[in-house]
């Protein structure tokens, strides 16, 4: 495989720019029903979340958080799209 | 026949609003450039999000979602009008009202006659016009343009979406200049509510896990696709208007440059004139001395 062997790349947007875009080992995000964490090769999932922690792990073993009201969360392909309109 | 003092005035004046024009011609370009850049980093958003619903909608009960099935008899609407906050853009403001007047008196006009019609404005110089016309404005927003931040989308979307909800009105409407090109924006009255569900075509998305459920993630999308629909049109409209503002101040520096050219022709004719005028008393007076 051409692309880095754990990760998948993932952009956060929201409606005034592009927060993150990159490659990331999981994600954990907070839906409706309760926390979720997605790795590679994960099935195609379209989510909805709620107020909450997004956890990044990011390639070189680092972590990177931030905190949503709401949004959505859609892999399909090893192709992660967070979409919130709060994030801070 | 004005004199040399008067052309001399008129000069002066007309060079100084030529500066002025110019001055927020610039002005008006580098704020254009700053709204476009805002509407491009809206869209991938805005894009997904609707791209979401589109292939969401194909799979669940449209009908049971109030605010994706029309209603058959319109008993009440809400017209949202986008304005700009200043003037000096040439028509901008003049032509989306003439449309805003059209939707509510001709459209509508039966609804606002039983006082079945409700207003927003967003930016000051609609809000002006139609409250001095006494029309029923729910909520103004002056100079929302100043500070133009994505929190108003929200308030107008919620208020949109929970009138419909609780039946007050049966249509949103909203009427806003498009950012097309520079030269001209197109004006529109694009119907927001009830949402038109067009977009269930091709690829609906294969085999999705769906957490907790189609219906419930739609229940949470449609608000969500309301407000950036409020933004997006706000940022057209935000752009639209820099963009008219510079082309109407371009004109302005044209037309003053044109009109300084024919007062400079006629300063100097004027002067030619006195000059020659001031010679030929002075040939007059030597001949009449010699004779």
């Amino acid at each position: 495989m051409a692309q880095s062997d754990k990760g998948f790349e993932l952009d956060i947007v929201t409606p005034q720019k592009l927060h993150f875009s990159g490659q990331v080992t999981s994600v954990t995000a907070p839906g409706l029903d309760g926390l979720f964490q997605v790795m590679k090769n994960h099935a195609p999932l379209l989510a909805a979340l709620k107020k909450g922690p997004v956890r990044l792990a990011l390639g070189d073993k680092t972590e990177k958080s931030f905190s949503i009201k709401d949004g959505f969360f859609e892999v399909s392909g090893n192709k992660a799209i967070l979409l919130t309109e709060t994030i801070s | 026949m004005p004199t040399l003092k008067d052309i001399r005035v008129r000069i002066k004046g007309v060079t100084s609003t030529q500066q002025v024009t110019k001055a927020m011609k610039m002005v008006a370009a580098a704020k254009l450039r700053r709204a476009q850049e805002r509407a491009v980093m809206a869209r991938p958003y805005a894009a997904k999000l609707s791209e979401m619903l589109g292939s969401l909608s194909a799979k669940v009960d449209t009908s049971e979602n109030p605010l994706l099935s029309g209603r058959s008899e319109v008993r009440g609407a809400l017209v949202i009008l986008i304005t700009s906050d200043r003037g000096l853009c040439g028509g901008f403001n003049t032509n989306i009202i003439k449309v805003a007047q059209r939707v509510v008196n001709n459209e509508y006009g039966e609804l606002n006659a039983a006082g079945r019609l409700s207003m927003i404005c967003a930016g000051t110089r609609g809000f002006d016009f139609f409250r001095k016309r006494g029309y029923t404005i729910l909520k103004g927003y002056p100079s929302v343009f100043q500070n133009l931040d994505f929190s108003t989308a929200q308030e107008i979307a919620e208020t949109a979406s929970s009138m419909y909800l609780k039946g007050e009105v049966d249509k949103v409407v909203v009427v806003y200049n498009e950012f097309k090109s520079v030269l001209a924006p197109v004006l529109k009255a694009e119907t927001l509510l009830p949402i038109s569900s067009e977009e269930n075509e091709g690829d609906t998305g294969g085999d999705y896990i769906y957490e907790p459920s189609p219906s419930a993630i739609i229940s949470e999308l449609v608000p969500k696709h309301l407000n950036t629909q409020v933004w997006r049109m706000m940022l057209e409209s935000n752009a639209a208007e820099q963009a008219a503002r510079m082309t109407a101040m371009d004109s302005a520096t044209e037309n003053a440059k044109e009109l300084l050219r024919t007062l400079n022709i006629s300063y100097n004719r004027a002067r030619q004139a006195a000059i020659t005028k001031e010679l030929s008393e002075i040939v007059g007076g030597a001949d009449a001395l010699q004779n």
